[in-house]
C-alpha cells in the first residue's frame, strides 16, 4: 500500500480524499497556491508546499512543479481529484513516466474518452446507443434534409464550436429545416468563428442519468448504481439524487450493463462515470465518460455504504475489487445540493468576500463535504462552490424532508450562496413529486425567484426588530469605545448590556 | 418611534417601542413584544411572542438578515430617513444610473466599447472573467459612453467603475 499521496488540488475535493488517506494510514502532501496559505486543504494535510501565483494556471495546473514536488517530498501516488488536472492526459502520462502511481484511469483511456468526437466514434463500435445524428458536418443541404427525416423530427442543430447552449436551434419539421441550418451556421461563425454544424435527434424531456463504475486492473467492472442530475442551471448540475425517482428496475440493470461496457470499451481502471441522457419514453444515449472522481460521488457513497476514494486508491495500488455486480445492495435515499458562492437572483453571478458567520448542519444522515471557515475569504480565483450537503434516509420522502431541515440550519453570512435556491427547489411540489427534468429550472424558473425574493410579514418584523436591535448595540459599542478611558463607562456598558438582554 | 421596515418587496410601518430592555414593535395588525439576546457576533435569538427565531446579521450595515434559514435583505427607514425620502432624496441615485460598477471583482477580459459609442439598455458591455467564469455585463440605461476607466486584461476590485454612460 501506498505510504504518502500528493493531493494535485484544492477546497472540498482535496480534504475529502485527504480524510480517507489518513482514514487508510496514508500521509497526505498538499500543494498550494500564494492566496491559500490558510486554506482548510493546507492545514488538514501532513505536509505543504506552495507552487505558485493565485491564477490556477501559475499553481494548481503547474505540473511540472507539482510532479517536482511529488519526487522531492517522496510520494507514491498522486490523486488529482476533479477538475484542474485530473483529465490531462500529459500529466497522467509524466507522473507514470516518473515512477509515481496516477490514482486514475489510465492515459489511453483519459484521451478516448476526453475527446467529444472521439468518444462518440469509438461508443459506435459497441451495443452502447448514442443519440443518432449525423458524423460529420453538414455540407450539402439535401443529405442532411434525408439524414433528418431518417432521425424523426425534432432534431436539434448544433454548433460544431459551441457549447454551454449557445449556437444550438431546434427544427420540428422539414419545411423549417433549411432556413434553421442557414440560420445555425451564421450564427455560429459569428459566435465562435466556426460556421460548421451538425445534426442530432432532439430528445424530448430529457433526464441527465449518470452511473457511478469501478473497474480494477484485472478486468473485472462493476457499477454502483445511476445518479440523477437533471436539475441543473447554465448547464451545471446543482442538486442530484440516487435512486432516479424516473428510471425502474429494468431500466437500471440495462443502463448499468450498458456503463460496465462503455467502461470495458475504453480499457479503463479506476473509478469513472457514464453519462447518460434518457427521453421521456425512457430511451437512453451514451453522452460521455467522466474519467475522473465526480463531484456528486458521496450520493453514491450513502446508499451503497462504500467509500469511493477508498477503492480508487486500492485499485490504483494493484488491489482486486473486493465487490462483485451481487453484492452491491442500496439502503434508502440520498439527496445532495451543490453549496455554490453564486447569487442566485442575479442569474447565479459569483459571489466573492469574506465569510462572517458560518453555522454547518449537522444531525441523523446529515453529510456537509466543503472546505470552509469563519473568516476565510472568497476569492475570485477557484471554483465558485463551497461544498456539498448531503442528506441521506430511509426513502426519497424523509430524505427530502431531511435535507430541507438541514438547508434551513445552514448559514453562510458575508456572501451569496445557493443555499435558499436549492431549498426552494427541494420544496418546489414538481421536484417532490419526482417528475422533472432537465428543463426544471428553466420552467420554474420565475415561481422559484420569486420564493426567493419574497419574505411573510412576520420574517420581516423579526427580521426588522433584530436589526433595531443590532444597530443600537452597535451604537452603544462606538459610544464605549470612544469613552474607554471614562472611569464611568464600565458601568454604562453594564447597564446597556443588561439593558438589552 | 416610527419606522418604515423594506424587505421582501413590500413594506410595513411599525412603531418600535424600547423600554427597560425590552422590545415591543406594533402595527397597524398586530402588536409583538420581543426577547432578543446575542449568543454570538451577529447571531441572535429571537423570541417574538414566544415564536423562536435565530437570525443572522451577516453584513457590518445590517441589511442582509437571514431568518431561521431564510436571507432577508432590509432597509430600515428611520422617521428622518421617511421624511428625507418624501422631500424627494432618493432622486440624487437616478442621475448615478449611467454609473456601470463591478459587483464582482476579477479579470476585465473584454471590453465591446470605446468611447463616445452610443449604446442601449441592456447591451453588452464588457466581460469580466471571476471564478473561471466569464460574466457579460450589460448596459443599465441607454445613452453615449462617456468614459472607460479600464483596459482589457486589467484585473479589478468590487466596486470599480468602469464604464460612464450619459
Amino acid at each position: 500500500m501506498f505510504k504518502k499521496i500528493l493531493v494535485a488540488n484544492r477546497g472540498e475535493i482535496a480534504l475529502r480524499v485527504m480524510r480517507t488517506c489518513r482514514e487508510m494510514g496514508i500521509e497526505t502532501v498538499a500543494v498550494f497556491s500564494e492566496v491559500d496559505r490558510s486554506a482548510p486543504h493546507v492545514l488538514f494535510a501532513d505536509e505543504a508546499y506552495l507552487i505558485g501565483a493565485a491564477p490556477s494556471s501559475e499553481s494548481y495546473l503547474k505540473y511540472d512543479k507539482i510532479l517536482d514536488v511529488a519526487k522531492s517530498s517522496a510520494c507514491d501516488a498522486i490523486h488529482p481529484g476533479y477538475g484542474f488536472l485530473s483529465e490531462n492526459t500529459d500529466f497522467a502520462k509524466l507522473v507514470t513516466a516518473a515512477g509515481i502511481v496516477f490514482i486514475g484511469p489510465p492515459a489511453e483511456a483519459i484521451k478516448t474518452m476526453g475527446d467529444k468526437t472521439m468518444a462518440r466514434q469509438s461508443m459506435l463500435q459497441t451495443e452502447v446507443p448514442v443519440v443518432p445524428g449525423t458524423e460529420d458536418p453538414i455540407e450539402d443541404i439535401s443529405k442532411a434534409r434525408s439524414v433528418a427525416e431518417k432521425i424523426g423530427f425534432p432534431v436539434l442543430i448544433k454548433a460544431a464550436g459551441g457549447g454551454g447552449g449557445k449556437g444550438m436551434r431546434i427544427v420540428n419539421s422539414a419545411e423549417e429545416f433549411e432556413d434553421a441550418v442557414g440560420k445555425a451556421q451564421r450564427e455560429s461563425q459569428s459566435a465562435f468563428g466556426d460556421g460548421r454544424v451538425y445534426i442530432e435527434k432532439y430528445l424530448e424531456e430529457p433526464h441527465h442519468i449518470e452511473f457511478q463504475i469501478l473497474a480494477d486492473q484485472f478486468g473485472n467492472i462493476i457499477h454502483l448504481n445511476e445518479r440523477e442530475c437533471s436539475i441543473q442551471r447554465r448547464y451545471q448540475k446543482v442538486i442530484e439524487e440516487s435512486p432516479s425517482p424516473f428510471i425502474d428496475e429494468a431500466l437500471r440493470e440495462k443502463m448499468g450493463e450498458a456503463a460496465v461496457e462503455t467502461a470495458r470499451s475504453c480499457n479503463y481502471v479506476g473509478a469513472g462515470t457514464v453519462e447518460f441522457l434518457v427521453d421521456k419514453y425512457k430511451n437512453f444515449y451514451f453522452l460521455e465518460m467522466n474519467t475522473r472522481l465526480q463531484v456528486e460521488h458521496p450520493v453514491t457513497e450513502m446508499i451503497t455504504g462504500t467509500d469511493l476514494v477508498a477503492e480508487q486508491i486500492l485499485i490504483a495500488a494493484g488491489e482486486p475489487l473486493t465487490l462483485k455486480q451481487d453484492d452491491v445492495k442500496t439502503t434508502g435515499h440520498a439527496v445532495e445540493c451543490r453549496i455554490y458562492a453564486e447569487d442566485a437572483a442575479h442569474d447565479f453571478a459569483p459571489s466573492t468576500g469574506q465569510i462572517v458567520l458560518l453555522q454547518i448542519p449537522d444531525g441523523a444522515g446529515t453529510r456537509f463535504d466543503g472546505a470552509i471557515r469563519q473568516g476565510m475569504e472568497i476569492t475570485p480565483y477557484y471554483d465558485p462552490m463551497l461544498g456539498k450537503l448531503i442528506c441521506w434516509s430511509k426513502d426519497r420522502n424523509s430524505a427530502l424532508n431531511r435535507c430541507e431541515r438541514a438547508l434551513r440550519e445552514f448559514y453562510i453570512g458575508g456572501i451569496e450562496t445557493t443555499i435558499q435556491f436549492c431549498r426552494s427547489v427541494i420544496r418546489h411540489p414538481a421536484f417532490r413529486e419526482g417528475s422533472y427534468d432537465t428543463h426544471f429550472y428553466s420552467l420554474h424558473k420565475e415561481e422559484l425567484l420569486a420564493e426567493l425574493a419574497s419574505s411573510s410579514d412576520e420574517v420581516l418584523l423579526v427580521a426588522g426588530g433584530t436589526l433595531f436591535q443590532h444597530t443600537e448595540q452597535q451604537k452603544h459599542r462606538a459610544h464605549h469605545d470612544s469613552s474607554k478611558q471614562s472611569s464611568k463607562s464600565k458601568w454604562l456598558d453594564s447597564r446597556a448590556e443588561r439593558n438589552h438582554r | 418611534m416610527r419606522y418604515e421596515i423594506i424587505g421582501g418587496g413590500k413594506s410595513v410601518e411599525v412603531d418600535f417601542l424600547a423600554e427597560d430592555g425590552k422590545l415591543e414593535i406594533s402595527t397597524d395588525k398586530r402588536r409583538a413584544s420581543f426577547d432578543i439576546v446575542s449568543v454570538q457576533p451577529g447571531v441572535y435569538s429571537v423570541l417574538m411572542d414566544n415564536r423562536s427565531f435565530v437570525v443572522g446579521v451577516g453584513t457590518r450595515n445590517g441589511q442582509k438578515l437571514n431568518v431561521n434559514g431564510t436571507p432577508v435583505s432590509l432597509e430600515l427607514l428611520d422617521a428622518v430617513h421617511l421624511h428625507l425620502r418624501d422631500l424627494g432624496w432618493e432622486s440624487m441615485e437616478e442621475s448615478r444610473a449611467g454609473l456601470v460598477n463591478t459587483q464582482i471583482p476579477g479579470l476585465i477580459t473584454r471590453i465591446f466599447h470605446v468611447r463616445g459609442d452610443e449604446v442601449s439598455e441592456g447591451e453588452p458591455l464588457f466581460l469580466i472573467e471571476a471564478m473561471k467564469m466569464e460574466n457579460e455585463i450589460r448596459a443599465p440605461i441607454s445613452g453615449t459612453i462617456i468614459k472607460i476607466s479600464v483596459q482589457e486584461g486589467q484585473t479589478v476590485d468590487k466596486g470599480t467603475t468602469i464604464v460612464e454612460i450619459e
